[in-house]
């Protein structure tokens, strides 16, 4: 009978290399005696290896920097002893992480609101560095990223029929914005105002905003504000 | 590095040496994203998850208890991390067929897998979030009972009665598609 719950606790506990010697010599003399249950433990060893021999994927190229730079933390730290910030730099770094991530949410959940079919705010389910930009069709279009307390850096790439406009503003004397790669359509004004403007077409482009203050993104769809994230940089 | 080097690693970022925790970003960069991989099979959503999972634990660092090991921890935050994406992305399709995968994500195109391996990876993506974790904290995290326990908060019985569902079913659907033969 392979719906016996004590023939398939055996097998299981078998795969898990839980058995002892005389529950498997249980296990053998049932085996022996049920063509049924032999094929059952068959294949659930069979699924066992299939599992075992899934493969692991290398993390992608600039996860751990990425990590590291929204952390403050430098990639050079093998042998390094005790850094002389105390406990105050931690706590302060902590706190500047837990900005980010109370922004992100909020972010997040102003997004679940939305809907349309151009460029859409939202912030990655799980909340990423500062934030993600997602087109109509749930791709990643934007990724904000904090590169350090001081600085955050958002990379944008899209194809397609993506839409809209994505404006960085960075508050008073606060912030510098410096476009590092080349957009399709990318203007700065005078007030500080950094505007993406996508039409559909390719555009990969890269904004790097340091300093201190408040650099605050915007979506916009036929000049309406969509979605607002604001992030706080500080020296 | 060992479970003393990781205890080791908090204490010192604690302390005040952020740059402790590159350590432990180093050793469990990987695992994490491995589990977020075989979670989500998105590699988009795995790196978010990846990056809020260590940006999570080093904000909340001053919480955790160091009566569970380190791993325990950073492997929870994950799979939470992943079960959130998981809801989110049932909350927007809407009402979906219990039957289908409700996440509905595509191939992780960051893993070079054969057939056989898609079968395998298709069927874990057909588990109930609760067992995905299980098998995927098994296999991928390589844990046992009593640290999958650990790590999901619930009892070893509760474990060994979610691993043996999960596999009966993944065993019945890879069987009806001819992996088993």
């Amino acid at each position: 009978m392979t719906d016996d719950p004590r023939l398939l606790e055996l097998i299981h506990a078998d795969l898990d290399g839980r058995l002892d010697a005389a529950e498997k010599a249980e296990l053998a003399r049932r085996l022996l005696a049920d063509p049924a249950a032999r094929r059952l433990h068959d294949e659930l060893r069979r699924t066992d290896t299939l599992l075992r021999d899934l493969p692991r994927a290398e993390p992608p190229d600039g996860l751990r920097s990425a990590i590291q730079g929204a952390l403050g933390l430098s990639d050079h730290h093998r042998g390094g002893g005790r850094v002389a910030d105390g406990g105050v730099g931690f706590r302060l770094a902590a706190a500047v992480v837990t900005g980010l991530v109370v922004v992100g949410l909020g972010y997040g959940l102003l997004s679940e609101r939305r809907d349309t079919t151009a460029l859409q705010g939202s912030v990655a389910a799980a909340g990423a560095p500062v934030a993600t930009l997602r087109a109509g069709d749930g791709k990643v279009v934007a990724r904000l990223e904090r590169m350090g307390t001081d600085r955050v850096r958002l990379m944008l790439e899209t194809s397609g029929a993506t839409t809209g406009e994505l404006a960085v503003i960075s508050s008073a004397q606060g912030p510098a914005c410096r476009a590092e790669g080349a957009g399709s359509s990318l203007s700065t004004s005078a007030t500080g105002e950094s505007i993406l403007e996508l039409s559909g077409g390719n555009t990969r482009a890269a904004l790097d905003c340091a300093g201190q203050g408040q650099v605050r993104l915007e979506t916009r769809s036929d000049g309406t504000v969509q979605d607002v994230a604001t992030v706080a940089l500080s020296q | 590095m060992s479970e003393d080097d990781d205890a080791a690693a908090v204490r010192e970022c604690l302390a005040g040496n952020g740059q402790a925790f590159a350590r432990l970003v180093e050793r469990y960069e990987r695992p994490v994203y491995n589990v977020a991989l075989r979670m989500l099979r998105n590699p988009e959503d795995a790196r978010d998850v990846s990056q809020n999972v260590f940006l999570k634990a080093y904000q909340g660092l001053e919480q955790y208890d160091p009566q569970y090991r380190f791993y325990s921890w950073i492997y929870r935050i994950a799979i939470n991390e992943s079960l959130n994406v998981l809801r989110l992305r049932r909350r927007e399709a809407g009402p979906v067929d219990e039957q289908q995968p409700a996440d509905g994500p595509g191939p992780a195109e960051s893993l070079v897998e054969d057939a056989t391996q898609r079968e395998v990876a298709d069927a874990i993506d057909h588990l109930k979030p609760d067992y995905r974790a299980v098998i995927v904290l098994k296999y991928v995290a390589e844990r046992s009972y009593e640290e999958i326990a650990e790590i999901l908060g619930i009892e070893v019985k509760t474990v060994r009665s979610r691993l043996f569902t999960a596999r009966q079913v993944m065993k019945d659907r890879l069987s009806a598609r001819g992996m088993l033969g």
